[in-house]
C-alpha cells in the first residue's frame, strides 16, 4: 500500500516526539471523553469532517465549485449530483464542501486573532490588577455594549466590505467578550502559591504570565475560542444576508442559503437546505464541543451531580 | 432643416387635427366608484422632485402630480410604446423647430391643501416650475432639459418653451415621469422646499393623506381632479416592505393587490408557479423587460481597445446558458436599445453582420484571442454591484466563468452599490465592468452611452462617427427618419462590440383580475396607468 | 448600603459611556478620504468637498469637533440625517421603542425557553433528558435567524394562506395587533438567546448542587425536586440575571434582520438603510443610542444583581 510520503513522515514524527504511552493515554482519553460527553464527542466529529471538507476540497469534492455541468439545471438530490444542482447548473455537493474552506477561513482566523487579543487583555489584566486593570476592563465594556451585528455594519459601512475586513471586526468584539472569562480565570491562577514563588525567585512578568499563567488559563481560551466559532460562522452568515457576505466566487454557506437558497426555496427546495443544514451542523458542532470541554477541563463542573 | 408646421404636428404620434390631447379614459363596462388599491410602496429620501433623481420619489408623485404631457395608459396600449397624450396641456403648436407652444387646460385645480387651497393651475405656475428645475442647486436631472433655453408665460393658460437647439427628444422629456411634474409655488414658499410630506401639492388625481416612513404611504382622492368622475378608487395604498420573500407571501396571501417587484408590479420569474399554485385567479400580463444588463470595457485600453479581444469575449459569453439560469420563462435578445422598447429597437434579425456576436462559440473566441496576440490569455478585472439580485450575481458568476473557459482570468471585485454607482457606472474601472442600466423609456439614454464626455460612456467609446450620427439623430424631428438613424446607429454599434449586452427577461406584471382597465408598462407612473382603473368587485 | 454600590457602579459605567461614545465618534473618522469625495458625488450630500467635509464634521480638529459634538448630545441632539434632512432624534423617538418592545418579548421567549432547559439539564447532568434538552437549545441557536424567520412568513403562506401581516400597526391604532406582530419575530429572535440562557443556568446550577448546603440537605432525606428548586435555583439563578445584559446587546442585533423580514419600522432597519445611504449621522446616532441604552440597562441589571445577591460587593 503505496500511503502519500508526507502522511507517514507526519505520523513518525508524531509518534517519535510523544513519549512512551503517551498515544495509548491520548487514546484511553479520546474514548472516555466519548463514552462520558456523546454530544461533544459527536460535536468534534463535525469539526473534524469540516476542517478535512477545507483542506481536501480538490479531492473531496467531484466537480469545481464554478463548473458548469450541461444539461444539469435544478436537478434535484439522487444518485448523480448527492445535494442537487442549482440554476446556474452546478453541483451543490461540491460547492457546500468548497464552502467549508470559507468557514474554515473566516471562522478561525477571526478565532485565533481574538483568542490572540483576548489572552493578552485578559492575562495581563487579571495579572497587574489595579488601575490597569480598571481602565482596561472599561473599554472592554464599552465594546461589549454594542450589539454585534451592529457594530460590524457599522464598521464594514467606513471600511467597506470584504473578508479581510469582516474577520478583523468580527474578531475584536469576539475578544472583547471572551477576554472577560480569561481575565478571571487568570485571577483565580493568580492566587496561587507558585506564582507568589516564582516571583520571589525573580521571573520577570512576561516569564511568569508566559509559563505559569498561560498553561494554565489555556483551557479556558480554547473553551471560550471553540464555542466563539459557532457564533463566528452564524454571524458570517447573517451578513450575508444583509449583502455584506464574502463575496463570490468563493461560495460561503451564509450567501449560498441567503442568496440563491432563498431566491429558489419554492422551486429548488434543495439549494436552501444543504447549506442551511451544512451551518446548522457546524454551529451545533462548535458549540457541543465546546461545553463538553468546558465541562470537562472546568473542575468546578467535574463530575455528575449524583 | 425646412419642415412645414404641419410635418411637425405630426410628430410624437399626435393627429393633425388640431393636435387635440385628450386623456384615453377607459370605455370598458361602466366603471364603479370606490375601493382601495394596495400595492408595495417604496419610502422616497423626499419629495422635492426637482432635489434627487431617485425613482422612489417618482412612483410617489406619479399620484399626486400632472406634467404637461403624459404617456399613454390602459389596457390597449402596447406595454413598451409611450405614445405621449395631453395631460395638463391640451394642445401644442411647433412655432418651429426650437419653439413649442403649449395651450393649458381650464379649471385644473391644485390639490385643496394650504396653502394652495384649490386655486386654478395657470402657466404662471408652468412658468415656475421649469425655472426652478433649471435653477435650482442640486438638481441631478437637469440634463433632461438641457437644450431648453426659457419659458415665458404668453397668458393665463399659454406656455412658449424656447430651445437652444432642435432636440429631436425634448416631448419624450417632457412627458417622462415624474421629474418635470408641475408643482406650486405657495408650497416652495412656505415649506422652505417640497421635501416635506406637508407640501406635496399637487393637480393629480390623488392626494397625499399621510406618510410613514418606511411602512406606508395613502393617497385619497382628489375631489376636483380636471377629468370628471376620475378617479374611480378612492384610496391607494403603498405599503413599504424590504424582504423579497415576505413580499411574495404578502401577495400571495393577498394582502396586496399586485405583484411586488420593481419596476411596475411584477412577480419574479421563478415565483410563477407558487403564484399560478396559490393566487390561481391572478391576471399574468407580460412584456420584454427593459433592464438591460451589459459588460462594459475599457476600449481605449489595452487590451480591449483592439476590436478582436471584444469579439473574442462577446463569442465567450454563452448568454442562452446565462439566460437559462436566471430567466427560464423567458428572455428578448437585445440590440443596442433594448428590445423592449419597441418602437425604437431594431428588430433583432435586421441587426445585420454584428448579430453574430451574440452566439456563442468560443473555439472563434480562442482564434481571435491568438490573433489578439493573447494566446495565453489574459487577466483583467470586473467590478459590478449585487443590487440584490441574486439574478445578476448568478450571470456575474457564470459570465466569468466563460471568459475563464477561453484563458481571460477575470477577477471580482463587488462594490456596494454607492460606491459601484459612483465609480464603474460612470467609468471609472480598470478593465470590465458589469450591470444593469438605467432602464429608460426612451432611446436616447441608451445612446448616449455611446457619446464621448457623458458618464454613462462607461466603455469610453470614442468613435467620431457614431458620435455624428447619434447627434444629428437628435436634430431630425422626423419621427420616421429618426426612426431610421436609429437602426443605423445600432447595426453599427453592433459590429464595434462596444459593450456585451445581455438578454433581459420577461415582466410578468401580477394583477388581482378584479382590478379592470388598468395595464401594467414599464416606467415609474404608477398613478398615470392607475387613474381610470377601477374595481370591479 | 445598597445605595452606595448603586451610586460606585454609577460612576464606573461613565467611563465606559464615554469610552463607547469616542468609539461612535471616531467611526465618521475613518472614512476614507475618497470615500467623502463618493458621498458627495453619489448622494448629492453637499455641493462641495468643503461643504461635505464641514457636514461631517471633518473640518477641525479632532478633539475640538469631540467636545462639540458632545456638547450638542447632552443638549439632546444627535445631528440631522444627510439623506433625509430630518433631526436623528426625532426618527430614533419613534424606532427605538419598536426595537425595545421586540426585544422585551425576545427576552421574556429566551427567559421563558433557556432557565427550565438549563434546570432540566442541570438536574440530570449527562443523562438522555440533559442531551435532548441542550441540544434543543442549541439547535435553536445554530439555525440562522434570517433563515427561520424567512420560513415562518412563507410557509404558512403556501400551506394555509396565511402570512404575517406586512402592515406594522401601531399602539393608538389598534393595541391587540400591535403587541401581535411582535409575537412571532420575538419568539425567534428569543429562541437564539435561550440558548446562552439555557447554557448559564445549567453551569451555575452544576454548581450549586455540588455545595456543601445542598449536599447536607440531600443527606437530611429531602425530597430532590424540592432540594433543587427552593435552595439551589434561587442562587443559580442570580448570575444569570447578569447575563441578560450582555443577551440584550445580542437581540438588539437581532433586530437588524427581523425588522427587515417581518416589516418592523425599528431601529435596525433604520441602521441598515443608513448604512446603504452612508447617512453617517444616523449610523453614529443609532449606535450611541443603542450603547447608552444597554451601558443603562447593564447598570439596572448590576444593581439589581447587588439587590438580590447581598454577597457581592466591590
Amino acid at each position: 500500500m503505496a500511503r502519500p510520503i508526507e502522511v507517514e513522515q507526519v505520523e513518525r514524527w508524531a509518534v517519535g516526539r510523544a513519549r512512551p504511552g503517551a498515544l495509548r493515554r491520548a487514546v484511553a482519553g479520546a474514548g472516555r471523553f466519548c463514552r462520558r460527553k456523546p454530544l461533544g464527542a459527536f460535536g468534534g466529529l463535525v469539526v473534524l469532517a469540516l476542517v478535512l471538507a477545507a483542506a481536501f476540497a480538490e479531492r473531496i469534492a467531484p466537480y469545481e465549485f464554478d463548473a458548469q455541468i450541461p444539461d444539469a439545471r435544478l436537478v434535484p438530490p439522487g444518485a448523480e449530483f448527492w445535494f442537487g444542482t442549482d440554476n446556474v447548473s452546478r453541483d451543490i455537493f461540491s460547492r457546500i464542501v468548497f464552502g467549508a474552506r470559507v468557514s474554515v477561513t473566516v471562522g478561525f482566523s477571526t478565532v485565533l486573532l481574538a483568542a490572540l487579543l483576548a489572552a493578552t487583555v485578559g492575562i495581563t489584566s487579571g495579572y497587574f490588577r489595579g488601575r490597569y486593570d480598571i481602565v482596561v476592563q472599561r473599554i472592554v465594556d464599552a465594546w461589549q455594549s454594542f450589539p454585534y451585528l451592529i457594530i460590524i455594519l457599522s464598521l464594514l459601512a467606513v471600511l467597506g466590505p470584504g473578508m479581510l475586513n469582516t474577520i478583523l471586526a468580527l474578531s475584536i468584539l469576539t475578544a472583547a467578550a471572551n477576554s472577560r472569562v480569561i481575565r478571571s480565570a487568570t485571577l483565580s491562577v493568580v492566587e496561587n502559591p507558585y506564582i507568589e514563588a516564582a516571583r520571589a525567585m525573580g521571573s520577570g512578568h512576561v516569564r511568569i504570565m508566559a509559563r505559569h499563567i498561560l498553561p494554565n488559563v489555556a483551557p479556558t481560551i480554547v473553551v471560550v475560542a471553540t464555542i466563539s466559532l459557532g457564533g463566528v460562522i452564524l454571524a458570517e452568515s447573517a451578513l450575508s444576508f444583509l449583502g455584506y457576505g464574502v463575496p463570490p466566487p468563493h461560495p460561503s454557506w451564509g450567501g449560498m442559503l441567503s442568496g440563491s437558497g432563498r431566491t429558489y426555496m419554492y422551486k429548488a427546495p434543495w439549494m436552501a437546505i444543504w447549506p442551511g443544514v451544512a451551518i446548522s451542523l457546524v454551529v451545533f458542532g462548535f458549540n457541543m464541543l465546546g461545553d463538553a470541554l468546558r465541562d470537562v477541563l472546568d473542575p468546578r463542573l467535574r463530575g455528575g451531580a449524583r | 432643416m425646412d419642415l412645414s408646421r404641419r410635418d411637425l404636428l405630426a410628430l410624437g404620434g399626435l393627429t393633425l387635427s388640431g393636435a387635440a390631447l385628450a386623456p384615453s379614459v377607459g370605455r370598458a363596462a361602466t366603471p364603479k366608484r370606490g375601493g382601495a388599491f394596495r400595492f408595495r410602496g417604496y419610502t422616497p429620501p423626499h419629495f422635492d422632485p426637482h432635489l434627487t433623481a431617485s425613482y422612489t420619489t417618482m412612483i410617489n408623485l406619479s399620484f399626486t402630480h400632472g406634467r404637461l404631457l403624459k404617456h399613454k395608459a390602459g389596457p390597449t396600449v402596447k406595454p413598451g410604446t409611450f405614445e405621449y397624450e395631453g395631460d395638463l396641456a391640451e394642445f401644442f403648436s411647433h412655432q418651429d423647430d426650437t419653439t413649442y407652444v403649449f395651450r393649458l387646460r381650464k379649471g385644473v385645480r391644485w390639490h385643496p391643501k394650504p396653502p394652495v387651497n384649490g386655486r386654478e393651475m395657470t402657466a404662471e405656475d408652468v412658468r415656475y416650475t421649469f425655472d426652478r428645475f433649471m435653477t435650482i442647486k442640486g438638481n441631478a436631472n437637469r440634463h433632461m432639459m438641457k437644450s431648453l433655453a426659457k419659458v415665458d408665460a404668453i397668458d393665463k393658460y399659454t406656455v412658449k418653451f424656447t430651445l437652444s437647439e432642435p432636440d429631436a427628444w425634448f416631448l419624450d422629456s417632457l412627458s417622462n415621469p415624474m421629474a418635470l411634474c408641475i408643482v406650486a409655488p405657495e408650497a416652495v414658499e412656505k415649506f422652505g422646499d417640497l421635501k416635506k410630506p406637508e407640501a406635496v401639492i399637487g393637480t393629480g388625481p390623488w392626494m397625499l393623506e399621510g406618510h410613514q416612513s418606511k411602512v406606508r404611504t395613502v393617497w385619497v382622492r382628489h375631489p376636483d381632479y380636471f377629468v370628471k368622475g376620475l378617479p374611480y378608487i378612492d384610496r391607494v395604498e403603498g405599503i413599504d416592505f424590504p424582504d423579497p420573500a415576505a413580499r411574495l407571501a404578502a401577495f400571495i396571501t393577498g394582502q396586496i393587490d399586485a405583484g411586488p417587484e420593481f419596476p411596475g408590479m411584477m412577480i419574479r420569474q421563478h415565483d410563477f408557479d407558487v403564484v399560478k399554485a396559490k393566487r390561481p385567479q391572478t391576471r399574468f400580463v407580460r412584456f420584454p423587460s427593459n433592464v438591460m444588463t451589459h459588460i462594459g470595457m475599457r476600449t481605449d485600453k489595452p487590451p480591449f481597445n483592439d476590436i478582436r479581444v471584444r469579439k473574442a469575449m462577446s463569442l465567450a459569453l454563452d448568454r442562452k446558458a446565462i439566460s437559462a439560469a436566471t430567466a427560464p420563462l423567458g428572455v428578448v435578445k437585445n440590440p443596442p436599445v433594448p428590445a423592449a422598447l419597441t418602437a425604437w429597437a431594431i428588430p433583432f434579425d435586421q441587426l445585420g453582420e454584428g448579430a453574430k456576436y451574440h452566439e456563442p462559440n468560443p473555439k472563434e473566441a480562442r482564434r481571435l484571442l491568438k490573433e489578439a496576440g493573447h494566446g495565453n490569455g489574459f487577466a483583467t478585472t470586473l467590478d459590478y454591484a449585487t443590487y440584490g439580485s441574486q439574478e445578476l450575481i448568478d450571470a456575474v458568476q457564470m459570465a466569468v466563468k466563460f471568459f475563464k473557459d477561453v484563458g481571460i482570468e477575470v477577477t471580482v471585485n463587488e462594490k456596494p452599490y454607492a460606491a459601484y454607482f459612483a465609480t464603474a457606472y460612470q467609468g471609472k474601472y480598470e478593465g470590465l465592468m458589469m450591470g444593469p442600466q438605467f432602464p429608460a423609456l426612451d432611446p436616447y439614454n441608451f445612446l448616449a452611452q455611446y457619446l464621448p464626455g457623458e458618464p454613462k460612456n462607461q466603455s469610453h467609446v470614442n468613435d467620431p462617427a457614431l458620435t455624428d450620427m447619434i447627434l444629428n439623430s437628435g436634430r431630425t424631428l422626423d419621427e420616421k427618419k429618426r426612426r431610421q438613424q436609429v437602426w443605423e446607429i445600432q447595426k453599427h454599434i453592433a459590429k464595434q462590440v462596444y459593450y456585451l449586452r445581455l438578454d433581459s427577461g420577461i415582466y410578468y406584471a401580477a394583477l388581482d383580475p378584479a382590478l379592470q382597465e388598468f395595464g401594467p408598462n414599464l416606467g415609474y407612473d404608477y398613478g398615470g396607468r392607475l387613474m381610470a382603473a377601477w374595481w370591479d368587485k | 448600603m445598597l445605595r452606595k454600590y448603586a451610586l460606585k457602579r454609577l460612576l464606573v459605567a461613565v467611563p465606559s459611556l464615554l469610552i463607547a461614545s469616542v468609539i461612535v465618534f471616531s467611526l465618521a473618522r475613518l472614512i476614507p478620504g475618497d470615500v467623502v469625495t463618493l458621498m458627495m458625488e453619489e448622494n448629492q450630500y453637499a455641493q462641495d468637498l468643503d461643504e461635505m467635509r464641514a457636514k461631517l464634521g471633518l473640518d477641525r480638529p479632532i478633539y475640538a469637533q469631540y467636545v462639540e459634538w458632545m456638547g450638542r448630545i447632552a443638549r439632546g441632539d444627535l445631528g440631522q440625517s444627510l439623506y433625509t434632512g430630518k433631526p436623528v432624534l426625532r426618527e430614533l423617538a419613534w424606532r427605538l421603542p419598536v426595537s425595545l418592545e421586540l426585544g422585551a418579548v425576545a427576552l421574556v421567549f429566551a427567559v421563558l425557553i433557556g432557565i427550565p432547559i438549563g434546570v432540566v439539564a442541570a438536574v440530570r447532568q449527562d443523562t438522555l433528558r440533559d442531551y435532548v434538552a441542550r441540544s434543543g437549545a442549541i439547535l435553536g441557536l445554530s439555525v440562522p435567524g434570517f433563515w427561520l424567520g424567512t420560513l415562518v412568513v412563507v410557509l404558512p403562506a403556501i400551506y394555509f394562506g396565511w402570512s404575517p401581516p406586512i402592515e406594522f400597526t401601531r399602539l393608538d391604532d389598534d393595541p391587540w395587533r400591535h403587541v401581535a406582530q411582535f409575537l412571532l419575530p420575538g419568539f425567534l429572535l428569543g429562541v437564539a438567546s435561550a440558548a446562552s440562557i439555557m447554557r448559564l443556568t445549567r453551569t451555575q446550577l452544576l454548581e450549586v448542587l455540588r455545595q456543601d448546603y445542598v449536599r447536607t440537605a440531600w443527606s437530611k432525606g429531602l425530597a430532590e425536586p424540592r432540594v433543587v428548586l427552593k435552595h439551589s435555583l434561587k442562587n443559580a439563578l442570580i448570575p444569570v440575571v447578569t447575563v441578560l445584559g450582555i443577551q440584550i446587546a445580542q437581540i438588539l442585533s437581532g433586530t437588524v434582520i427581523f425588522e427587515s423580514i417581518f416589516g418592523l419600522p425599528g431601529m435596525g432597519r433604520f441602521l441598515f438603510d443608513a448604512i446603504t445611504e452612508r447617512d453617517y449621522p444616523v449610523i453614529q446616532g443609532i449606535n450611541l443610542v443603542i450603547v447608552g441604552t444597554i451601558v443603562m440597562v447593564n447598570l439596572v441589571v448590576d444593581v439589581a444583581y447587588a439587590w438580590l445577591d447581598p454577597r457581592i460587593r466591590y
